[in-house]
């Protein structure tokens, strides 16, 4: 019995020791982050040093966010999130999970950048924009002797028979840009009947939105449908790969950020969004070799970024096509008409 | 056991009074709280709250620790002492849950209560040292209460380990992963649609059977199905490959093929499907040499079916060889020799002694690969292509595009439908035939060597994959050594540098590597996990095979739980759970080492009912009788006769812990980062350099380990007769 | 320190294994525990160990009432039917465990072991491990592990079911002599009757969860109660017979067409079930005496010290011994045999 009393007291105060409820004192932020890890840590320090409030960052991708976000609403522990594509913002705003927020920065920004703001009922804001294109493997193409693909007409081509990689709308928010895009500049159905002859020339439907890059660094594929920015990244790791933006138009997306609602530390909060929307900011991306392009319309922006005014840009309706309702719909058409193929 | 009453009932009641109630802010380092235990309200005692702060549902709970109080005191038969400690240990208990979930953050936590009861001023955050004791101390109680009723054989400890084995399943894992998994049957605001769950399941996503008729894919749930067959049967084979050639050959390189064999189950996730990538991917080595020397167009076979059973066999055959190995030696070469005096040869022999004694083993190891695969998420992600599986698709569901918990949910319960389904196969097979091979009486008997064709046959399964793993794995090394894997395959250390430099400054040692941070939080919290996880894993264990209880299946069932879930739906349930009062604990490190402990149990659970089917219960008796209580008992026979399944354990626990990633993803945080979410990270950002570096030292520390343990535990010694050397074939 | 049963039933689920049993172990005493397998021995002797509590009863050992009590908390050991030797330990930790468990220091633990060993002959053998051991070795450390607790009750499971026939007599007088000079109290369980009556001052026999007969072994062999009995204590013969009283101390009992007087005061006329033991046959040449009964050797055997006959007679085959084995009887033999009336017992149908 003796025994059984030390063990039990033992565990007792193992857990103890253990205990300790995360920190809310002041002068601390909560910031979940859904870019590039380097651009977090990068943001995280320079936050600290302008404004001495202490940076707690979590890294996680967009969809773990919202997913985190959904299960934490009854006793939230996040206070910012930091970055990542809009849809998943614009659905956390929907389900009204986020704070709407009013910055004195707004002012400064691009229009598409407050249009984000606006379309959410002032919940979220963005940050910066990336648009959809190609990347490909440079050495897989001049092996085969085929041309880099410039338009998306020249993606049907039979030259390209299964060399092209997308993700799965299911799962990828990029794919899903992609598709609306489609949709917008086409009409819903031709865009379906461009998806249907597309899929003869796909080798997979990736399960996440930079899988299709990925492989095409690695010569598992030859072209990719990704957000440009992310080609540009692989290129400078050293890979053989290049972006091309479609000759007919294409869309982007909107990098946003939003405060939780019921954070914490929501002053605090609200200093590092005001913060996150400086031109000063902004810059920290292209320091972390991320080359999306900036809300704020002074944020200077390096040579290597790819310019918004060289590429056609269709006029995407983000707060449409960003609703959930209208998702879900494309979405599972998709899925009866192209996802349900026999494999090529 | 009146003693143990008595100081449990005081322990209680002192915690009543001297410690905080609830959950402070900054813990109980600083000793702040010691000046607010009767004046502030954060950190007033449970007596304090009840009658300073307005928080009367303490009182009854602090009412049933005094009457166990009085019951431990008054002079008392042990029959009626403990019929007294039972109702007022267990109303203590009841009363303590009642309160918890009643009253949280926002007042009443339920409309009923609400409407029945009014407006509630007060409200209360999670529970602190002070009712965590408290708790505990009722719970004590209950079971010494039991014990002197005569339940356990009349044991204490037995009752002490049955109710603390089966509240922490029942607080860490049934009701966490029973809370999300009701999910399927509400809608998106929470109200409860029973039918819901037919549409969410009735897709043709999920069934399709195109796959036979040769038109598209088949639904995910033939694929997991098949896949998990292939892998459970596949890592059975493989690994009583290994556990014959280690233990009844003379092989000449045991000691690296142990190593071999223990390789993939300390790799990191992702780092095997990026190698299988970067050797059999469509620019992978291997189809480049074919192109360049035969113009064998490179194809993409690895991406789909065979490229995720590769991956999920190297990752899962050392489980079924750490299963497998302590059964194998546990065969009584005795039952071999009596075979062979019965005109039996070594092969009949095998057949029909040697196999079918480890039954028990294979159909363990069979149902741990099989439900290590449908649980797989790392492998089918990196390796499947089109070919999606549950978890995949759960995974999805919780967050794709869809974010839709109830979905998730649904394919949840139907991936438990399936481990359940392999459960049941299991015991079916094994049944209740006594497989006990180590007996109290003397066995000199010698191991029998394994018959020339069974030996052939074996060298010719797991002599290959060996080799195939040490190709692998230098593959891998390589990668944290050149500059961009794959591509540029310049000779550097930089990788290494970046992560890992160590400073030294007139302050002392700086730890300026990126990865220090993580590497550190996650040494210490799987150290503190592995003894936790080995120790109820294998005290279930015991109290399973040792004692008849009622429940015992429901219980064991429990602990397949959380083994069977994908670990994303885990991570989401112990956030659902313990984000709220009674248990706030999100953000702390106590959350992800008992995610560690809950979800990794189950396999030295499964080893160690394995191991002790094998064991005489009459050693247990003999112990008894010979005045040895049943912790001394556990302590002195029993352990020393599972020393393998003990280090099968361990060494699982502390692994599992290092490398989990789907079920932590969730729970990490700023402060307590972990080796395996920084490491993806990297993976994603495609610095695989970095990731690489950082997985090989973890190999490296995993290896220290293991061999740590090893060391500590040691060998168990039957002092049966070594197997010579074999010179001449015999 | 005696051990008393009072109405112990013990169940598993639906099946009851000992239903309703009481008897009384007095101190200093042998008394086994006999019966086939499956009849509830082996229970009884748990129950008295600790390792199975009853469902129903009370037990007491030494006058305390132990029935909730574990087997740790109880006076007893008890020595195995496979001796569980713990097989990672040497033969003089097997011995010392239960003195450490106890409490005892291990200097002085080591000392009462090695006491016990040499009680048991064993001097010498402590550093072995168990599997070097032969078989009788074994028994002997299993036996020596449980003697030097000084029980209040020893306890003794098949002990010897496991050694050779020789090991097996050699082993039982050890126990017997070893019973006492130690004045212990000791339970012993088999399923050989000839075992049991070597080693017991007294036999409880006991047949599907019941007591059937309990006394003294002469007691059982020579008036066992019931046909049961007859059968399993000793050889015998079931033959149909026919019983007339005599007075109150004497019946005849009619056996084909011979008639023998018995003592029996309890026996009820008409027909009934005899036994006759083959030791009380007497083979002579046919015709032999006029009460004899007439019949036909079958079969004979030669054993050594004796013959070993069946005889067909009109009431039924019978079984025979006959210690003359200089002058066999062959096959075909016309005999008559003469019953001595010890050896014939009317048993209750």
């Amino acid at each position: 019995m003796i025994s059984t009393n030390r063990w039990l007291a033992g565990v007792a105060l193992a857990a103890l020791t253990l205990f300790a409820v995360p920190a809310a004192a002041q002068g601390v932020v909560n910031v979940y982050c859904s870019v590039q890890v380097e651009w977090c840590t990068l943001a995280a320090a320079e936050f600290q040093k302008a404004s001495g409030i202490k940076v707690s960052m979590t890294q996680k991708g967009s969809g773990e966010t919202i997913a985190q976000l959904k299960a934490e609403a009854q006793n939230p522990k996040g206070d910012v999130w930091f970055g990542g594509t809009g849809d998943p913002h614009l659905q956390a705003a929907e389900e009204n999970l986020t704070e709407a927020y009013k910055s004195p920065k707004l002012a400064e920004l691009h229009p598409w950048a407050v249009k984000q703001n606006t379309d959410s009922g002032g919940k979220t804001v963005g940050i910066y924009a990336g648009a959809l294109g190609y990347g490909y493997n440079t050495e897989l193409l001049a092996k085969k002797g085929v041309k880099a693909p410039a338009c998306w007409a020249d993606l049907l081509k039979p030259e390209f028979k299964g060399e092209i990689q997308i993700a799965n709308p299911n799962s990828s928010g990029t794919a899903y840009v992609a598709i609306a895009t489609l949709v917008q500049f086409m009409g819903e159905d031709k865009a379906f009947d461009y998806l249907k002859k597309l899929h003869a020339n796909i080798n997979a439907y990736a399960r996440s939105g930079t899988g299709p890059i990925k492989a095409v660094a690695r010569g598992e594929t030859g072209v990719s449908i990704s957000f440009i920015h992310d080609g540009v990244t692989e290129a400078l790791a050293g890979f053989p790969v290049k972006v091309s933006t479609p000759c007919e138009g294409t869309g982007y997306e909107i990098g946003s950020m939003s405060i939780v609602k019921g954070a914490r530390n929501m002053a605090n909060a609200k200093k590092f969004y005001d913060w996150a929307l400086t031109p000063e900011a902004q810059q920290l991306g292209a320091k972390a070799k991320q080359f999306q392009v900036p809300s704020n319309k002074t944020t200077p922006v390096p040579p290597e970024a790819p310019k918004f005014s060289e590429i056609k840009l269709i006029d995407y309706d983000q707060a449409k096509y960003g609703k959930s309702a209208e998702r879900k719909r494309l979405i599972s058409r998709w899925d009866n008409e192209v996802g349900s193929l026999p494999k090529p | 056991m009146s003693r143990a009453a008595l100081s449990w009932s005081i322990a209680g009641l002192l915690a009543a009074v001297l410690l905080p109630w609830y959950g402070l802010e900054d813990g109980l380092g600083s000793g702040a709280w010691i000046a607010g235990l009767w004046s502030s309200e954060d950190a007033a005692s449970g007596l304090a709250q009840s009658i300073f702060f307005g928080r009367w549902w303490l009182a009854p709970t602090l009412a049933a620790s005094l009457g166990c109080l009085v019951v431990s005191l008054l002079p008392l038969a042990p029959a009626r002492r403990g019929t007294g400690l039972l109702i007022a240990g267990g109303g203590g208990v009841v009363l303590f849950a009642a309160q918890a979930f009643a009253v949280g953050l926002r007042g009443w936590n339920a409309g009923w209560l609400l409407s029945l009861l009014g407006e509630m001023e007060q409200r209360q955050v999670g529970i602190g040292a002070g009712a965590t004791i408290v708790l505990i101390a009722l719970l004590s109680l209950v079971s010494i209460g039991l014990a002197l009723r005569g339940a356990f054989g009349g044991d204490a400890f037995v009752a002490g380990a049955m109710t603390t084995v089966t509240a922490s399943i029942l607080l860490f894992t049934a009701w966490p992963i029973l809370h999300i998994l009701a999910q399927a049957f509400q809608d998106q605001d929470g109200a409860l649609r029973p039918l819901l769950i037919v549409d969410r399941l009735a897709e043709s996503k999920i069934w399709s059977l195109r796959c036979l008729a040769g038109s598209g894919g088949c639904g995910v749930v033939w694929n997991t199905l098949f896949l998990a067959l292939c892998c459970g049967v596949g890592s059975t084979v493989l690994g009583l490959s290994f556990a014959l050639i280690a233990t009844r050959t003379s092989f000449g390189f045991k000691k690296i093929l142990r190593v071999l064999t223990v390789l993939p189950i300390i790799t990191p996730p992702f780092v095997i499907g990026l190698a299988l990538i970067l050797l059999f991917g469509r620019s992978g080595l291997v189809n480049q040499l074919l192109d360049w020397s035969f113009g064998v167009q490179p194809t993409r076979w690895i991406y789909g079916f065979p490229g995720v059973l590769l991956a999920q066999l190297f990752a899962f055959t050392p489980v079924a060889f750490l299963v497998l190995i302590g059964v194998v030696e546990g065969v009584s070469p005795t039952l071999e020799e009596a075979s062979q005096t019965l005109r039996a040869n070594r092969w009949d022999t095998f057949v029909t002694i040697s196999l079918p004694l480890m039954r028990p083993g294979l159909a363990n190891a069979f149902l741990v690969g099989f439900i290590e695969s449908i649980a797989d998420f790392g492998n089918p992600i990196v390796l499947g292509g089109n070919f999606g599986v549950l978890s995949t698709e759960i995974y999805f569901a919780v967050v794709g595009a869809q974010l839709d918990y109830g979905r998730a949910a649904a394919l949840a319960l139907l991936l438990l439908v399936l481990a359940l389904g392999a459960f049941f196969l299991q015991r079916r097979i094994v049944g209740t035939r006594s497989y006990a091979t180590i007996s109290g009486k003397g066995d000199s008997g010698l191991a029998t060597p394994l018959p020339d064709a069974a030996r052939r046959v074996a060298h010719w399964i797991a002599l290959p994959w060996a080799g195939f793993t040490l190709l692998l794995y230098g593959f891998i090394l390589m990668g944290g050594l050149v500059k961009v894997w794959g591509r540029d395959y310049t000779p550097t250390l930089d990788h290494y540098a970046k992560a890992f430099s160590i400073e030294f400054s007139e302050g002392g040692v700086i730890w300026s590597g990126a990865a220090w941070n993580s590497f550190w939080t996650t040494v210490e919290l799987a150290a503190i996990a592995a003894p936790i996880t080995a120790a109820l894993g294998l005290l279930a264990a015991w109290l399973m095979v040792r004692q008849r209880f009622a429940g015992r299946g429901a219980l064991e069932f429990a602990t397949m739980l959380s083994f069977a879930v994908p670990g994303t739906v885990i991570g989401v349930a112990y956030v659902f759970a313990f984000n709220v009062p009674p248990l706030e604990i999100t953000g702390t490190a106590l959350i992800i080492v008992l995610c560690f402990v809950f979800r990794n149990m189950t396999v030295g659970l499964r080893a160690g009912v394995a191991a002790m089917s094998q064991i005489d219960r009459s050693l247990d008796e003999a112990s008894a009788t010979l005045r040895g209580r049943a912790p001394q008992t556990l302590f002195y026979v029993v352990m020393p006769l599972l020393r393998p399944a003990i280090v099968g354990a361990l060494v699982y626990g502390f692994v599992r812990a290092v490398t989990t990633v789907s079920a932590v993803v969730f729970l990490v945080t700023a402060e307590y980062d972990l080796a395996t979410t920084y490491i993806i990270l990297r993976v994603i950002n495609g610095d695989y350099g970095l990731a690489i570096a950082y997985s090989c030292a973890l190999i490296v520390l995993m290896l220290a380990v293991i061999l740590l343990i090893q060391f500590l535990v040691g060998d168990r010694r039957l002092g049966r007769r070594a197997l010579p050397v074999q010179g001449v074939r015999a | 320190m005696s051990v008393q049963f009072t109405n112990i039933v013990k169940r598993y689920g639906t099946t009851t294994a000992v239903c309703g049993i009481s008897f009384k172990v007095d101190s200093g005493t042998l008394v086994t525990l006999l019966g086939p397998s499956g009849c509830g021995k082996t229970t009884t002797l748990r129950m008295i160990a600790g390792l199975e509590l009853p469902s129903e009863g009370r037990i007491e050992i030494a006058g305390r009432d132990v029935t909730h009590l574990s087997a740790t908390q109880r006076d007893v050991s008890m020595v195995f039917q496979s001796y569980a030797l713990f097989p990672h330990m040497s033969v003089l930790e097997n011995v010392a465990y239960g003195l450490r468990r106890s409490g005892i220091a291990k200097e002085e633990a080591t000392r009462q072991a090695l006491e016990g060993l040499a009680q048991v002959g064993l001097e010498g053998y402590g550093q072995r491990q168990p599997s070097e051991l032969s078989g009788g070795q074994q028994q002997r450390v299993a036996v020596a592990r449980a003697l030097v607790l000084k029980p209040s009750v020893l306890l003794f499971d098949e002990p010897l079911s496991n050694l050779d026939a020789r090991l097996r007599r050699q082993m039982r007088e050890e126990i017997r002599e070893l019973q006492q000079r130690l004045r212990l109290t000791v339970v012993y369980v088999t399923h050989d009757q000839q075992e049991a009556m070597a080693v017991s001052d007294r036999i409880i026999v006991m047949n599907a969860g019941r007591i059937e007969q309990e006394g003294s072994p002469r007691d059982l062999y020579e008036r066992p109660a019931t046909p049961f009995l007859a059968r399993f204590m000793g050889e015998s013969n079931p033959a149909k017979g026919q019983v007339r009283r005599l007075d109150a101390a004497r019946v005849c009992v009619r056996l084909g067409s011979t008639e023998i007087e018995v003592a029996d005061s309890s026996a009820r006329e008409g027909a009934a079930t005899v036994a006759v033991r083959p030791e009380a046959i007497k083979v002579e040449t046919a015709p032999g005496s006029a009460n004899a009964l007439p019949g036909t050797i079958a079969k004979a055997s030669y054993l050594g010290t004796h013959m070993e006959y069946s005889i067909d007679t009109a009431a039924g085959t019978l079984f025979a011994t006959c210690p003359r084995v200089e002058r066999p009887l062959t096959t075909g033999t016309q005999v008559a045999l003469v019953l001595a009336p010890r050896g014939v017992i009317v048993v209750r149908d």
